[in-house]
């Protein structure tokens, strides 16, 4: 649509400058919102039930007692991963620290899930 | 001459209730999934007021809206979050209207008040969420203000010329 189209509609100079104030706006804000990324949700989920959430960052050590096989959930900052584990494969602790939205720690022993939510993903998308 | 106010105020009020009724029927959020996104169909009962009567007649016709509309069908927290844009968007129509009656058309003020309702809403819900995250859906919104603005200006136009019409009658 051109702008003598849109004149016979009866639009003003004022209103073209309205459109261009409310676009310029909406890029602002966008470009101020690309770099920041929404605060990380960690998910504590034991036999599927959701036990406890936590948004990202956030320190704390939060000692597991009431699983079959106690451990140690750490959360550093925005890091996440768990420690003195006492089950029998100790996979959990091998699979590391989890920090991406997405990534998950599973103890399947304890059928422990720890899922991080939320954030910027570095992939686009993650098929299951 | 105030009856008819009064009565054309009910009238206007219930256009208002029964747009923004009928507006959700209209699942825009299923098309475009950001939430708040809306036509805002009751605006055009919102402009049609100020044009047709100005700012008092349609501030109470807003806020009537507003509150009926909670109090029968939302709730209040509907309320809070529709008061604040309505407030938003009435005070910068009519401002504009105001200020640049010559460089400024329906279209421009429609676009702004749609505009305006948004950043209202999310006033709103920053305030109520006590988070600053949520205006991270402000730029889509504002993105489809220009659009929505315009619906809601093509069907004011002709509802406020033939209103003007019928106001200017002395019969009525």
């Amino acid at each position: 649509m051109t702008i003598s189209t849109l004149a016979k509609f009866g639009f003003k100079r004022g209103d073209y400058l309205i459109v261009a104030v409310v676009l310029l706006c909406a890029g602002l804000l966008l470009l101020g919102f690309a770099g920041k990324s929404v605060p990380q949700v960690l998910s504590v989920s034991v036999n599927g039930e959701e036990l406890a959430r936590y948004t990202l960052p956030f320190s704390s050590e939060i000692s597991l007692d009431e699983l079959l096989y106690p451990c140690t959930l750490v959360i550093d900052g925005t890091t996440v991963f768990l420690r003195d584990t006492t089950c029998p494969g100790h996979d959990c602790e091998i699979c590391g620290t989890i920090s991406q939205s997405g990534e998950t720690i599973v103890c399947l022993p304890n059928r422990l899930l720890l899922t991080l939510s939320g954030g910027k993903s570095n992939v686009d998308a993650v098929t299951q | 001459m105030k009856s008819k106010k009064l009565a054309l105020c009910a009238l206007f009020t219930a256009l208002a209730l029964t747009l923004s009724y009928a507006e959700s029927w209209l699942p825009l959020t299923l098309l475009i999934p950001v939430p708040g996104l809306k036509l805002g169909l009751a605006n055009i009962v919102t402009l049609a007021a100020l044009y047709l009567f100005g700012f008092p007649f349609a501030a109470v016709v807003t806020f009537a809206r507003c509150f009926l509309g909670a109090f029968y069908a939302s709730g209040p927290t509907s309320f809070w979050f529709s008061i604040c844009g309505a407030a938003f968007s009435l005070a910068l129509m009519s401002g504009l209207k105001a200020l640049f009656p010559r460089s400024i058309s329906l279209w421009g003020i429609s676009i702004a008040g749609a505009a305006a309702h948004h950043i209202g809403q999310m006033c709103a819900a920053a305030v109520l969420m006590r988070t600053t995250t949520i205006f991270s859906y402000l730029p889509i919104l504002l993105l489809a203000s220009p659009f929505t603005g315009a619906i809601t200006a093509a069907v004011s136009l002709p509802v406020i010329s033939l209103c003007a019409k019928l106001r200017d009658k002395p019969s009525i």
